[in-house]
């Protein structure tokens, strides 16, 4: 066959001739074969079942695509999997290669460029999810979201000159907030909440008047893109976060119901809420006790939902616990909403046709009768059953409950799309809760 | 070299996800993709890089049912060639004339000095080609391919990969010529 160098003439010819005669070392052949026969297996389809060869052959292929990762830096597997959702073959290589970069960041600035990054890409697979109705594959995203963005606000303390985290990222979680379930918007609000930087103060609500409320003596400015968790009532405990100021007024980003008020100061109570360890013993609704028996002090299992059966000590001048029953697990979703009783019976009522569980410690403001209109807080149990934590109704059947000036805000706030957007269908969802005490 | 039919038959069994069809594919292009890369590039490590992504990339275009029908082995190059030109355009240019002074070719030592300054200015010379010439004039001088491999590389018919490559060598002498002039 003719040379092509023919073609040349001879200065050209010398030029390709030494670079084509250039050495090259030819390890890198036999090492990108093994991380090679690594990829094969790691992107076989998985209607051809892997034959069984043994753990020794499994280690093998794991450390081989170990190896590719650490030879082709990744680059690829992030290009060709980058559009991969859940349920793709590719999108296992997709989150290992983000564990991968994030093992790579040296500097704390560079992790929180890629927690910034992963985040917004789970952001971004939720609304494809989404659009795609596939709502229920949501759970594991909304995990690795909270993961990051716990992480960024871990290293934003650390490194405040690095300044508030991803901005883009909160616009992002507020823009997905409406297309999502209340069970979601609880996890989405509290990544919002994370990534806020604001300072946080934790007290009573002494009052609320339109846009200024009172928190332990504190004037609480709020806006109308707050957002406000459960419907705080004078009396409660609420955690604020927000920017301060001047030492007794805030600006609050943040308003969320951290206790229910508390019922009688005296005798006996039982509380229902989480437990949480405290550094006078143990809190819950607000209410700080002690342990003195051993037996109940072993089953306590912070942060957990239970039932508090409290006696109030005159001696120590505290409550102490006499019984801690567990309760049914919250599973994280919660909602509040509005609409027509259609029927009651007892221990249940249905409204806007569901049957909701209205358990004796409810509570319940008027008369819950067919015909009236009910505001209804309500929280979902691990087995599906919807339980009534607090029903107000109104005295007329034919209107709706006026609304309070707060609420006349949310309505604003949903209209310019900041907060969750009603159903189509079914009961009318005007705030995403935290799990209810 | 592997014939029309040999590679036609390696790619269908490579589509069937055939784990020693795919072996083969990497033993048969991986070393001449991995020389051609090294020597554009002029560093081994990123010629690594670039022959991992060019077979990940076929794997993954594969594995979604895409990638070549037929002509592999251009297929893999134009990839590998993509690769090393994206690279190339996220770095400056390199200026030919601030290499070291050509050796006087009067011994052995001076011979090699003198072949890899050659190789060295040839390398930055075809970073300043456009990449399709580059394209054309690496694979045909560099990797010998035929005028119809390499039109099958870029999709073109075989008339104007002789146009580019008119081109691309005349380009080159005269960046080759500029640079040498004292």
């Amino acid at each position: 066959m003719k040379s092509p160098w023919a073609e040349m003439d001879d200065d050209l010819r010398l030029y390709f001739q030494a670079l084509a005669e250039e050495p090259v070392p030819e390890e890198g052949v036999a090492r990108g074969r093994v991380a090679y026969r690594g990829l094969v297996h790691a992107l076989r389809p998985s209607s051809a079942p892997a034959r069984s060869r043994g753990w020794v052959w499994r280690w093998a292929l794991a450390a081989a695509f170990s190896l590719l990762l650490l030879w082709a830096s990744g680059t690829v597997v992030a290009r060709a999997a980058s559009q991969a959702l859940p349920g793709s073959p590719l999108y296992p290589l997709k989150r290992w290669h983000e564990t991968w970069q994030l093992l790579r960041a040296r500097s704390p600035q560079a992790r929180i460029a890629l927690h910034q990054e992963f985040a917004r890409r789970r952001v971004h697979e939720m609304r494809d999810l989404l659009t795609q109705g596939r709502a229920q594959d949501l759970t594991p995203l909304l995990d690795d979201l909270l993961t990051h963005v716990d992480a960024l606000a871990t290293l934003a303390q650390a490194q405040p000159a690095a300044g508030p985290p991803g901005s883009d990222l909160t616009a992002e979680i507020q823009a997905l907030l409406p297309a999502t379930d209340p069970a979601y918007r609880t996890a989405l609000l509290r990544a919002l909440n994370a990534l806020s930087q604001g300072q946080r103060f934790t007290g009573v609500l002494q009052q609320r008047q339109g846009t200024t409320w009172q928190v332990d003596g504190v004037e609480v400015l709020v806006a109308p893109d707050t957002l406000i968790q459960g419907l705080p009532q004078p009396g409660d405990v609420v955690e604020v976060v927000g920017d301060p100021l001047s030492p007794d007024r805030w600006q609050a980003r943040w308003v969320r119901v951290a206790a229910r008020a508390a019922t009688d100061s005296v005798g006996d109570i039982t509380v229902v809420g989480e437990i949480e360890p405290d550094d006078a013993g143990w809190r819950i609704g607000g209410h700080v006790f002690t342990v003195t028996d051993p037996d109940l002090a072993r089953r306590i299992v912070p942060d957990t939902l239970v039932e508090v059966h409290l006696r109030w000590d005159p001696q120590r001048e505290m409550w102490v616990a006499e019984a801690i029953q567990p309760k049914v697990t919250y599973t994280g979703r919660a909602q509040e909403f509005q609409g027509r009783v259609e029927a009651v019976e007892p221990g249940r009522v249905r409204i806007a046709g569901q049957w909701w569980d209205v358990p004796p410690e409810a509570k319940v403001e008027g008369a819950l009768q067919v015909g009236v209109w009910a505001k209804v807080e309500a929280w979902q149990d691990a087995q599906g059953n919807w339980h009534v934590v607090e029903v107000e109704t109104t005295r007329g059947g034919d209107e709706a409950p006026a609304e309070d000036e707060e609420h006349d805000e949310h309505d604003e706030r949903e209209e310019e799309g900041h907060t969750p957007a009603a159903p189509a269908r079914g009961p009318r969802a005007h705030v995403p809760q935290e799990p209810l005490a | 070299m592997a014939t029309f039919s040999d590679e036609q038959h390696l790619l269908a069994r490579a589509r069937a996800w055939e784990q020693a069809a795919l072996e083969a594919i990497y033993d048969r292009y991986a070393p001449g993709l991995y020389r051609y890369a090294a020597r554009l590039l002029g560093d081994a490590h990123e010629a690594e890089e670039c022959v991992a992504e060019v077979f990940a990339r076929f794997l993954v275009a594969l594995r979604q049912g895409k990638g070549p029908r037929r002509h592999l082995r251009a297929y893999l190059y134009r990839m590998a060639h993509n690769w090393i030109y994206d690279r190339f355009r996220e770095r400056p240019t390199v200026p030919l004339d601030d290499l070291w002074p050509p050796p006087a070719a009067t011994d052995n030592p001076a011979e090699h000095a003198t072949r890899q300054w050659r190789a060295e200015r040839l390398r930055r010379a075809l970073r300043q080609l456009p990449p399709r010439q580059a394209l054309v004039v690496s694979l045909r001088f560099l990797e010998g391919f035929s005028l119809e491999e390499v039109a099958a590389a870029l999709g073109v018919r075989v008339g104007a990969v002789k146009a580019l490559q008119h081109r691309g060598l005349t380009k080159l002498r005269q960046l080759l010529h500029e640079v040498e002039a004292p």
